[in-house]
Order: structure tokens, then sequence, then C-alpha cells
């Protein structure tokens, strides 16, 4: 009887962590935005801020809202986006460990951005579609080498995205090489960042994340049923092959949302997921929404510490990242792989 | 047009090593009847359950539900009537017994129906045909194995099939669970009237609950019978090696394995 009340007490707790987790989470992604609206090459009080941006006269006006603001959006957006994308790939192949970086769709995606940069210079509005096409070329092959029962194990699955992320790394240092002279707005893309992003970057970014969020929000319960094996989710009567992958395609097209606008940002998908898997569990349905919130606000707060920390030079927002993502997923493999 | 699931002369390729796992098998598993399947490792068991729960399609042959082909009935449909627990399910961390069980709805509800009354009262039913009440809100990961085998249990309970098809359920169990399992399989049987087909590893266990024992033996058929006619010395001696009596001991059916029918090579 008191193991039972134990058990019922930790259960309010636990609902109320949720709940607290997602309160929480919302007020760190406005303060984010506030922070990150703030600091910069020139911080701002608060009091300055809400100034400068209602007050047209202001001499920080233009600079705010053309500089500034998108750029938050953006960081905001490619964040939600990737959270999203990082829950989608680990359902699809049924891994924590996964994440679009990882499984090489961020790389494909980039790959093929790149290679539509350079080849069609004058259709900038080519360069999503294309990158879309890039980033579900890796998780397709990946998929289709997992069919079945084989390459079940997150070590064979990890390995294998390595393998098809260096072959997209290789197409990529194929282009460096012979557009060597356009290499420093490339080494921006391929590092991440946000440094030179506007409200036509927002719009980029925001159709696909919306597109994807919405239609995984849509498909939550048959996602959750993919989380079980094969035969069971089966028996439950869901398409278990078709759903994985579009599962990998919708991470795929949100993927290439963020790659086109900020580069190839890594691990905001492994972290996001994985540390609110913790308060939420593992069902869609809250999940999704938070794994936005989490990768919206990380995104945001990492890019004001790389504007802000060396100002007046900018650090890349995806060195930072990876440099908090990196020794996560160290600490994922040590946990996770037996 | 038959009633009940029949799988007549499939041919079935194993689904990872791709050598042919079941050859020429034809079974039927009428409305409320309760046949377990036995046979030695690599008879074909487990290839066979899963090409009558639709997960594989025969080489050959045809599997039928109601005399309609498997593979045109509609998967949601399919769903509600015919549910399958693999030998080794696995569940994301985190998941609540509750909410494990709850997957079991899945195929009942609108795609985006919250639970209604019906599931609640399977989900429900299911917890307590299963004595799973107290554990509900623990996560699956932390129940023993015993426990874990019930909370999928209860699952495809919750599905409301009326065709059950469970891959050697008692795996892993110690040797009272697998009496209470046994039991527990036998309630449900009465009182919902399910079909059931079981894989299992102990003839005796398989005497117990079959009303046909069905006895694979390198991918094929080798006897399906009542299971006093179907676990006989020859048949024993025929699919696993071994000499063995059989004998009736207060209505159950005992096996006595001597040793091995042809001497062992020297170790």
């Amino acid at each position: 009887m008191l193991v039972w009340r134990r058990a019922e007490l930790r259960l309010g707790m636990l609902a109320r962590r949720r709940d607290a987790a997602a309160l929480g989470l919302l007020l760190a992604l406005a303060a984010a935005a506030f922070t990150a609206a703030s600091l910069g090459a020139s911080a701002l009080t608060p009091h300055e801020l809400v100034t400068a941006l209602l007050d047209a006269a202001d001499p920080r006006h233009v600079l705010l809202w053309q500089v500034r603001l998108p750029r938050v959006a953006c960081g905001a957006l490619v964040g939600a986006a990737l959270g999203v994308a990082g829950v989608l790939v680990q359902t699809a192949v049924r891994n924590p460990l996964a994440d679009p970086w990882l499984l090489g769709v961020s790389a494909g995606a980039g790959a093929a951005a790149l290679l539509a940069i350079v080849a069609f210079p004058e259709l900038p509005a080519l360069v999503p579609a294309v990158a879309f096409a890039g980033g579900i070329a890796p998780v397709a092959v990946l998929l289709a080498l997992s069919s079945g029962a084989r390459a079940r194990g997150p070590l064979r699955m990890v390995l294998t995205g390595v393998a098809l992320q260096a072959l997209c790394f290789a197409i990529v240092a194929l282009i460096l090489f012979f557009f060597a002279d356009r290499a420093p707005a490339f080494a921006a893309f391929i590092v991440g960042s946000l440094a030179s992003v506007g409200w036509e970057d927002v719009a980029i970014v925001a159709v696909p994340t919306a597109l994807g969020f919405a239609a995984a929000l849509v498909a939550a319960r048959p996602l959750d049923v993919l989380l079980l094996d094969e035969a069971s989710a089966t028996s439950l009567g869901v398409a278990v092959r078709r759903a994985r992958f579009g599962a990998a395609g919708l991470a795929a097209l949100l993927a290439a949302g963020a790659v086109s606008v900020a580069g190839l940002v890594g691990f905001v998908g492994l972290v996001a997921p994985n540390a609110l898997r913790l308060l939420a569990g593992p069902r869609h349905l809250l999940l999704l929404p938070l794994a936005a919130l989490g990768g919206a606000t990380l995104v945001m707060l990492a890019d004001t510490v790389a504007r802000a920390a060396a100002a007046p030079l900018e650090l890349p927002v995806g060195a930072l990242l990876a440099a908090l993502g990196a020794p996560y997923f160290l600490y994922l493999i040590w946990k996770k792989i037996p | 047009m038959s009633a009940g699931l029949e799988a007549s002369r499939v041919h079935l390729r194993h689904p990872r090593a791709g050598h042919d796992a079941v050859r020429d098998v034809s079974l039927a598993l009428r409305p409320a009847e309760v046949v377990v399947l036995v046979g030695p490792n690599g008879a074909g068991k487990s290839t066979l359950l899963a090409a009558l729960a639709g997960e594989l399609a025969p080489r050959a042959g045809r599997v039928t539900l109601d005399g309609v082909d498997l593979a045109r009935v509609p998967r949601s449909v399919r769903a509600r009537r015919l549910a399958r627990l693999p030998q080794e399910p696995a569940c994301p961390e985190g998941l609540t017994v509750e909410q494990l069980v709850g997957f079991g709805r899945h195929p009942h509800r609108g795609a985006f129906a919250p639970l209604g009354p019906l599931d609640r009262r399977a989900i429900g039913d299911a917890l307590t045909a299963f004595d799973l009440l107290e554990l509900r809100q623990r996560a699956v990961e932390t129940l023993s194995g015993g426990e874990r085998r019930r909370a999928w249990l209860a699952l495809v309970l919750a599905q409301e099939p009326e065709i059950l098809l469970l891959d050697e359920p008692t795996a892993a169990l110690d040797l009272r669970q697998r009496f209470e399992l046994l039991a527990l399989l036998a309630r449900i049987h009465r009182e919902r009237g399910l079909s059931l087909l079981v894989s299992l590893h102990d003839l005796e266990e398989a005497a117990v609950l079959a009303q046909r024992v069905a006895i694979l033996h390198r991918g094929r058929l080798y006897e399906a019978a009542e299971p006093e006619r179907a676990l006989r010395p020859e048949s024993l001696r025929d699919v696993f090696g071994v000499n063995a009596r059989v004998e009736k001991e207060d209505g159950f059916l005992r096996v006595r394995v001597h040793g091995p029918a042809t001497p062992l090579r020297s170790l």
C-alpha cells in the first residue's frame, strides 16, 4: 500500500514536472528571444530595446528590424526544424542516437544545396528543393540497408550514417576545391552560420518547418506505434516501411529548410529530443512540440553567444553547437550502446 | 469459404536468413480453436506465425482470413481481427505499462480520436486480466521479465482481436510464471472465445493448452492432431530426435525423455 502511495506521489510529481517543463521551455524561449534581440555587436537594455523597436526615428530601429530580428527568427525556426527533424529520424530508424546531421541528412542537403548554388547561381529559389532531394537520399539508403531486422543495432546505424556523411562531405570538399574563389561564403555554410540572414530567409525556413511540423503532429499516433518492434507495429495495422520513409522524408524536408538558410548546423536534433525525452517520455504528441521549443531556444541562445561573446568578431553558431553537442553525443554513446 | 485463419500450401522464405524456412504447409485455425505449434528450433514456427499475421508474404500458396486472401484485407481491418505477439517485442524507454497497453487500441481509433469509453474499458479489462493495475504507471523497462510479458499480452488483448498469435509466450518465464500464463491464456480463451495459435517449446505445456497440436519439422507440417495423438513416441523420435515415453497421469500428458534417439557424437 505504501509502495502504491509512493508511486502515486511520484506520478503526480512527474505530471507536474512535465507541465513545468513545457511552461519552463516557453519562458526560456521568450527569454532567449529577448536576449537574442538585445545582445550582439551593440548591446541594448530592455528599455532601449523596446524603444528602438517601436520608435521609427530611433537610429537603431532599422538595424533591429532588418538585421537582428530576422536573425533571431531564423535561429528559432532553424532550431525548431532541427529539433523536430531529430525526433523524426530517431523514430524512423528506432534509435535515439540518430540525428539529421549524424545520419548525413544535413550533409546530403548541404552538398545538394552547394551544387545548386554553383550550378544555377541565378536561381536561389531552387536551393531548398534541391537540398530536400539531397537530404532524403542518405536516409533512404540507410532505411533500405536496414530493412527487416538487419542493421538494427545502434552501432551499425551510426556507422552507416558516418559513411554516408563522409560521402556527402567528399562532394562538399570537391565543390570547395573547384570554386575556391567563393570559399569564404561556403565556409560559413559548412560550419553553419546565421550571419547574413534576412526576412526572405525567414520565409524560406518557415514554410518547410511549418509544413513538416504540422504533418508530424498529424501523424503523431502512428509515429508512436512505429517505436515498437516491426512485428508489433505491423500487427497493430501500421504500414511500417511506408511510415518510416514518411517520417524520414519529413525529417529531410525540415532539415533541408534549416540547411538552406543556416548551413550545416549539427547536433540540435540530437540534444533537444534526447534531453526532453527524459521529461516528456517517448510519445510524439508531447515530444514534438517540446523538441521544437527546445531546439529553437538552443539555437537562439547559441547564436546570441556567437554574436556577443567575441564582439565585434562573430563566431559561427554551428561550431558552438558542435562544441556543445559532441560531448553530449559521446555521453549518449557510452550510455546507450551496450 | 472457410471461417478462420488458414494457410494453404504455403512456402515461406526466412525473413533474415533468406532460405526456405517453411515448405508446403497447410494449417487452419478455426473460430475459438486453440492450436499449439511445436517443433525444434529452426523448424519454421516463427516464420509461419509471421506469415499468418500478414507480415510475411508467402512465396507460394495462400494465407486467408475467412476465405479472403490476407494480403487483400485492409491493414486496419486485419489489425482489428488479428493480433500477433512476437517472441522479442520491443518498446521505447519511458513508456508506461498503461501507455503500452493503450497502443492496442490504435486500430480501433480514428486518426484524431482521443481514447473513448470503449477504449478505456478495453485497456482496463486487459490490465485487470493480466493483474497489471498496480503496475500501470510503471515504465515498462523497470518491470521484471514476467511482468513485461504480461504487459505485452495485455496490449494484444486490448486490441480485442478474434485471433491471437503468440510466439513462445512462456520463453524467459520461470516455472510458476509459466503455469500462471497458461492458466491466463486458457481463461481468456474461455471467456472471450478467441482463437489462439501459440508456439511453445514445452510439449507438456502444449498438451495442457492445445485442442490440437501442430508439429513442424524442418519447415514441413509433420502432424496436426489432438495432443494425445500428435505427441507419440514416434513423432518425438522423428522430430525431436529423442527417445521418450508419453504417459497420461492425473489427466495430464507426461513426456518422459530418456535420451537422444541416436548416439551423440563424443564430446
